[in-house]
C-alpha cells in the first residue's frame, strides 16, 4: 500500500512528477477552420423530470444506501424535508449529446467508438428533489486538438450545460470534456 | 433482494446519521475519511447505465468494445466520480460541495476495487462564507489512480 502523500503532494501525485511542465509542452491548441464555427452551438432545450425511483436506482447502482436518497420518512425528518438526489445524479441530465457531437463533421465517424469522457465538472446551486422539472441546453464551449499521453492526436470538445428547475432557478451547471481519439 | 450484493439498501436505517463537520474543526492537511467500494461488476455497470441513461455501448457491449480496440468493457468514468462524491458526502454531509471537478485518468474495469481518498488543501472565508478545498483521488487495487480532482466545500460555523 502506498504511503499517504503530504498535503501539497496531492496535486503532484495526481499529475505525476513534472506533470505540469509535461502537459504544457504536450498541449497544442490548434483551432481548425472546419470545427471552430461550431463553438457556441447549442442543442435544443431538453426537459428532465426528477423521479423518486430514478434517484433510488441511481443510488443503488453506485452502492450508496444513504436513506436520504430513498426513505420518505427519514428524508421528511431531515434538514431538507424531502428526498434529494445524489451529488452526481446530474449525469442523468443528458439530453442528446451524441447527436450534438456527431453534428461536427470531422468527428462524426469516430463517435462513439473513439469517444472518451476526459473530465467532468459540476457547480452546485440547489438540491434536486423528486418532482423537479429541469430544463437545459448543451452548449459547445470549445473545440481544439491536443496531443495525448498515449493516444496520439486527439480532438477535444468541451460542453457546458446550465440546468434550471421549474421555478427558473439555476440548480447546477456541469461541464464535460470529451476526447475523440484519431485512431 | 438484489443478487449482486446491493441487498443492504433496505437495511435498518434508524442508527444512520448525517455527518456534520464545522469549519473551525478542519485544518489544511486533514484527511477526508477514505472510502473503499465493493468490486465493480458488469451488473453494476448495467444498473448505472439504466439509472443514468448513459447507454454508451463501450460500457456493456463486450464484442463492440473489443472491436473498437479496448481489452473489454470499462465502467463509466462517472461511476468513479460518484464514488468520490459519496466519500465527500459521507465525510461532511449532504449538499456542502459547491464545485466538484475530476479528470478520468485510467479506465475502471469489472473486478476493480476502488478506494477514494482526499486531503484538505486550502481553507478560507469569502463573502462571509467558509470554504475548504480538497484534493481528491480514486485508486484501484493496484494503486493506479483512476480519477483525480478537486472539490470546493462550504462548511457551517459551529452553533454557539
Amino acid at each position: 500500500m502506498s504511503s499517504y502523500p503530504e498535503a501539497g503532494d496531492i496535486c503532484r501525485w495526481t499529475r505525476g512528477k513534472k506533470g505540469g511542465e509535461r502537459e504544457a509542452r504536450r498541449k497544442v491548441k490548434m483551432i481548425m477552420e472546419d470545427t471552430k464555427s461550431y463553438i457556441g452551438k447549442e442543442s435544443p432545450e431538453f426537459v428532465f423530470e426528477v423521479e423518486k425511483g430514478n434517484i433510488r436506482d441511481f443510488a443503488v447502482s453506485i452502492g450508496d444506501n444513504d436513506p436520504l436518497f430513498h426513505n420518505e420518512a427519514y428524508a421528511g425528518n431531515s434538514r431538507f424535508g424531502r428526498i434529494i438526489a445524489p451529488n452526481t445524479f446530474s449525469h442523468a441530465l443528458r439530453g442528446n449529446k451524441i447527436s450534438l457531437l456527431k453534428s461536427i463533421p470531422p468527428l462524426r465517424d469516430r463517435i462513439p467508438e473513439k469517444l472518451l469522457h476526459g473530465e467532468h465538472e459540476i457547480e452546485y446551486f440547489r438540491p434536486l428533489h423528486p418532482g423537479d422539472v429541469i430544463t437545459f441546453k448543451i452548449r459547445i464551449a470549445d473545440i481544439f486538438k491536443r496531443e495525448g499521453t498515449r493516444n496520439g492526436m486527439m480532438d477535444v470538445v468541451i460542453v457546458e450545460v446550465p440546468c434550471y428547475n421549474q421555478h427558473r432557478e439555476k440548480v447546477l451547471t456541469y461541464r464535460q470534456t470529451f476526447v475523440i481519439r484519431e485512431e | 433482494m438484489f443478487e449482486d450484493g446491493h441487498s443492504n439498501l433496505y437495511q435498518d436505517i434508524e442508527s444512520y446519521k448525517e455527518r456534520i463537520v464545522y469549519f473551525a474543526d478542519v485544518n489544511i492537511g486533514d484527511e477526508i475519511t477514505p472510502l473503499t467500494k465493493e468490486p465493480v461488476t458488469r451488473t453494476q455497470i448495467v444498473r448505472y447505465a439504466g439509472a443514468s441513461k448513459d447507454f454508451n455501448p463501450m460500457h456493456h457491449d463486450e464484442p463492440l468494445a473489443r472491436a473498437a480496440g479496448m481489452t473489454g468493457v470499462f465502467a463509466h468514468g462517472m461511476i468513479s466520480m460518484a464514488f468520490l462524491g459519496q466519500m465527500i458526502k459521507d465525510w461532511c454531509g449532504h449538499e456542502r460541495m459547491r464545485k466538484f471537478k475530476v479528470r478520468f485518468r485510467n479506465l475502471v474495469r469489472p473486478g476493480d476495487i476502488i478506494t477514494c481518498r482526499g486531503k484538505i488543501t486550502d481553507k478560507y472565508t469569502r463573502d462571509g462564507k467558509n470554504f475548504v478545498e480538497a484534493g481528491i483521488f480514486a485508486q484501484n487495487q493496484h494503486n493506479v489512480i483512476v480519477t483525480s480532482g478537486q472539490a470546493v466545500i462550504e462548511l457551517p460555523d459551529r452553533q454557539p
